[in-house]
């Protein structure tokens, strides 16, 4: 069960009040599959786009982005929803859950849009708790619930459908140090068991030294990648290393 | 300094509000001004009678509904700005004068609100008067004075209300509580009570309807009116509560609507005063609309209350009179079908005890036998009375005493006056028939004994006659007309009558397009509003309901479910009530108003279904550009 990402020279700019605005610019990536890639950058250097691109939220404006060498630009409207329904889950650093909706509602909010069996509903649900803990919650509105709860049922509203990929947007961004740890070790927890491919996005040194891979984007070009081969402290250190380095050059 | 201060406090325009209140304001004031116009409530009561006093009641309601709208507009107005206060007041300003300084902001839109409205409904109210003086040839006039006097007292109140109740708010809070003060969630606390409360009083209104009195007047119309639409403004508040009962009774129905259950379970609590105004509108509007087509519709076809084309009225009848009608049917024999000469004379007879000013006709029983060729058999002192009413058409509510069914006045002696002296005889008996020309139904005709009438006829020194015609065809009625007013100049013509009538209840039925076009904008503008109020958030929502896996085709079946919530749950409920006042409500009801009310309600439903189809469109276009 290979899921292999690729990017090629992918560009994207935006058309905002007449002038053109590049988000992205030849950006050539290789994501290999149950790996967590951490995209790092300052804000405004182009990864929630990249994000998008990837999740088919939006297309680029130039290059190509390949998923198991299948070029996405030869999808259909049908391939574009079923790669959003069924290989991406997607979580935001606002959560993103719907306020009239319960904890376990929002969850299996996902699984409605299929044509899936309430027996299967039901039976997914459960087994995604075994992963992620909030069914002691699960009744409570996200009105109700701290934020930590609400990222793990937005991860939960992820799994659901079991992805082969997950594109998490800063998903710590909004939580405490002690929440985003347990939100860091939940996503290590499901590539463990599942082989999803995490692609995470942040700017926060600590949260990328978790990954197996970090990319630097700055001003949407690629600027540095490393590759984990140390202890975690060893690898942060690097990282923050690398990361004032490439602000310095730009 | 002081003008950063006034910056602070300022709140945002939402012109788009006040233009709705300005057009609130202009509407009340037209209204207001046509039913305050003598001349108009003349022509209403010419067409139904009842229409003056649901004008009026309608008018009312517009009071009602013009405070909630204002009280709903202030406290979103505030509800935004709350937070803001609450960061001047911990800075130090003085909480009393930012209360102050909002509620004169408030004091000045609404000023100006008033000001654009009556101008633009004096405008309104100008051009109507002149469209049917000019086009139909009608004579109106008069300044509504009374309208600009009771708009601005109307308007006044509600400012003053509100301003009172939102100080209080404002005063009443805490300083952290205004920093981290949330919009109020405006659901209600006890849906359950509301729906239970809505579904009592629409039963109420419905009981009060079956059951009314035999007498229209303002009570009988505006009671279960009121009563009607408090049950629409329950069932609305609590819509979002009993609604989504409906989905969580099957799983899979549950599962296929998570997201519109999560959209009543927020927006439609947040929504149900839109739905209640928009629920009252319809109401309304339908409501005048089904009149409008009806009169409309209606064929003029009382013939059978009018058996003859002409009335000759003649008093102290002379031989030069009776010799002029044998010259005229000598002559005009062959254009002639039909001519009774009867003797009646006028009387006056006592009404709920007050002096002798409501009119009787008094007839021997010998002119009833020319007319009818019926014999009564009245013995001396004997009184029979003709209403002439069909009673298969009008619902006469009667009484039964000592065996007579009565529906005018109860048998037993009753004082009536003819030529200045009071005379007193005893009912016996009561008939409903039609017999001869009479304008106004409530007239009554007593019947009397031959002889108890050359009685009168001599005390009152003088005798008058009625002349009746009817003619072999139509063209002959102007010849004939012309013929018979050298006889007296006193003549009724069915045919004139009910040109006049055709012409009036042309002027109503304009009169009541017009104020349906308005509900009708009105509702479609508040609808339109609410939605452009939210669309920011609501856009959000559905990017994001994007990223969890929906294809375009589901987003944009989501966004069919909540338009017709807003377009089609006020028009079902609005349409449910105002169906049943049509038809309940007025005291006849025929096949033919029974397919008026159903036509007119499909058609108010096609002109919705346009508007939502539009919405949907665009905001289709909106969120998933
Ligand atoms: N829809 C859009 N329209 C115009 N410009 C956009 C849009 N989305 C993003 N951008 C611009 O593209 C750049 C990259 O944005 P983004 O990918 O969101 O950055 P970030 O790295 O902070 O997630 C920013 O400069 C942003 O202003
Ligand atoms: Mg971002």
């Amino acid at each position: 069960m290979q899921y292999h990402i690729m990017f090629k020279n992918l560009s994207k700019s935006y058309q905002s009040k007449g002038a053109a605005k590049t988000a992205l610019s030849d950006v050539t990536l290789n994501i290999p599959q149950g790996e967590i890639f951490c995209i790092m950058g300052s804000s405004g250097s182009g990864k929630s786009t990249l994000l998008k691109i990837l999740g088919g939220m939006e297309k680029p404006t130039s290059g190509t982005v390949y998923i198991n060498g299948a070029n996405m630009a030869d999808y259909g409207q049908q391939d574009y929803d079923r790669h959003r329904q069924m290989a991406v889950g997607y979580v935001f650093q606002d959560f993103n859950l719907l306020e009239g909706l319960t904890l376990k509602e929002n969850i299996i909010l996902p699984l409605t849009l299929q044509k899936v069996s309430e027996t299967e509903i039901q039976k997914k649900y459960a087994d995604t708790l075994r992963c992620v803990d909030v069914g002691y919650c699960e009744n409570n509105y996200p009105e109700q619930s701290s934020g930590g709860e609400q990222q793990r049922a937005a991860i939960c509203r992820a799994i659901i459908k079991s992805p082969k990929l997950i594109l998490a947007d800063e998903p710590t961004g909004s939580l405490d140090h002690v929440n985003a740890k347990a939100i860091l070790s939940t996503f290590m927890d499901i590539k463990e068991r599942m082989q999803t491919t995490i692609v995470l996005v942040t700017h926060d040194a600590a949260v990328a030294s978790y990954c197996d891979t970090v990319v630097f984007i700055e001003n949407g070009r690629v600027c540095d990648t490393l590759r984990k081969e140390e202890t975690a402290q060893l690898f942060y250190e690097r990282i923050v290393t690398v990361s004032s380095k490439v602000r310095g050059v730009i | 300094m002081k003008n950063i201060l006034q910056r602070a406090v300022r709140t945002k325009a939402h012109s788009s509000m006040y233009i709705m209140l300005t057009i609130g304001i202009a509407m009340f004031f037209v209204y207001t001004g046509l039913v305050s116009n003598s001349q108009m409530i003349s022509v209403m009561d010419s067409i139904e009678y009842t229409l003056p006093v649901w004008m009026t009641a309608l008018v009312c309601i517009l009071a009602v509904f013009s405070f909630v709208y204002y009280r709903y507009l202030c406290i979103y107005t505030l509800d935004e700005k709350m937070k803001d206060y609450g960061i001047l007041v911990s800075m130090g300003y003085n909480q009393k004068r930012i209360s102050e300084a909002f509620l004169w902001i408030m004091a000045k839109s609404m000023l100006q609100a008033l000001l654009w409205g009556l101008l633009a409904g004096t405008l309104i109210y100008f051009i109507i008067l002149n469209i049917l003086n000019h086009v139909l040839d009608m004579d109106f006039h008069a300044v509504p004075l009374q309208g600009y006097i009771l708009v601005g007292a109307v308007y006044a109140a509600v400012y003053l209300i509100n301003a009172a109740s939102l100080g209080n708010r404002m005063n009443g809070l805490e300083i952290s509580d205004m920093l981290n003060y949330k919009k109020l969630d405006k659901s209600i606390d006890y849906p359950n009570l509301y729906q239970n409360i809505g579904f009592a009083l629409l039963a109420f209104g419905l009981l009060l309807l079956t059951f009314k009195g035999e007498s229209y007047n303002f009570a009988s119309a505006l009671f279960p009116m009121l009563s009607l639409t408090a049950s629409a403004y329950c069932l609305t508040m609590s819509f979002s509560h009993w609604f989504t009962k409906i989905f969580i009774r099957s799983t899979p129905k549950y599962h296929r609507n998570l997201f519109y259950i999560s959209q009543l379970r927020t927006n439609y609590k947040k929504y149900a005063k839109l739905l209640t105004g928009c629920t009252i509108i319809v109401i309304f509007g339908l409501f005048m609309m089904i009149i409008d087509v009806s009169l409309a519709t209606d064929d003029g076809d009382h013939s059978f209350e009018m058996p003859y084309d002409f009335t000759v009225y003649m008093d102290a009848v002379d031989g030069d009179d009776l010799k002029n009608i044998e010259d005229f049917e000598s002559q005009k024999g062959t254009l002639l079908k039909d001519t009774r000469l009867v003797r009646i004379l006028d009387g006056a007879i006592q009404w709920e005890g007050q002096e002798f000013s409501r009119l009787v006709h008094v007839m021997p029983e010998s002119s009833y036998f020319d007319l009818t060729g019926k014999h009564l058999g009245l013995q001396n002192g004997e009184i029979v009375v003709l209403s002439q009413i069909d009673r298969n058409y009008y619902d006469i509510g009667t009484q039964e005493e000592n065996g007579m069914e009565w529906g005018f006045q109860p048998p037993g002696p009753v004082p009536f006056l003819v030529g200045g002296k009071v005379y007193t005889r005893t009912i016996v008996k009561e008939i409903w028939e039609i017999v001869y020309n009479i304008e106004d139904q409530t007239q009554r005709a007593y019947i009397i004994s031959d002889e108890d009438y050359e009685g009168i006829v001599s005390e009152a020194g003088y005798d008058q006659m009625k002349y009746f015609i009817s003619v072999s065809s139509p063209d002959s009625l102007p010849t004939v007309y012309e013929r018979l007013c050298e006889i007296s100049p006193v003549i009724t013509a069915k045919a004139a009558n009910l040109e006049t009538q055709a012409k009036n209840k042309l002027v109503v039925s304009v009169l009541i397009l017009l104020a349906v076009m308005l509900l009708l904008f009105s509702l479609v503008s508040l609808i339109l509003l609410r939605i452009n109020q939210d669309i920011s958030e609501e856009k959000r929502k559905y990017s994001n309901l994007f990223s969890v896996g929906y294809t375009y085709a589901q987003l944009q079946g989501e966004i069919r479910k909540e338009m017709a919530t807003l377009f089609f749950v006020p028009l079902v409920l609005g349409s449910f009530i105002s169906i049943m006042y049509a038809l309940l409500a007025s005291s006849r009801t025929s096949l033919r108003q029974v397919i008026v009310t159903f036509g007119v309600t499909l058609l108010f439903a096609a002109v919705q279904y346009c508007f939502y189809r539009v919405a949907t469109r665009t905001l289709g276009r909106q969120y998933l550009n």
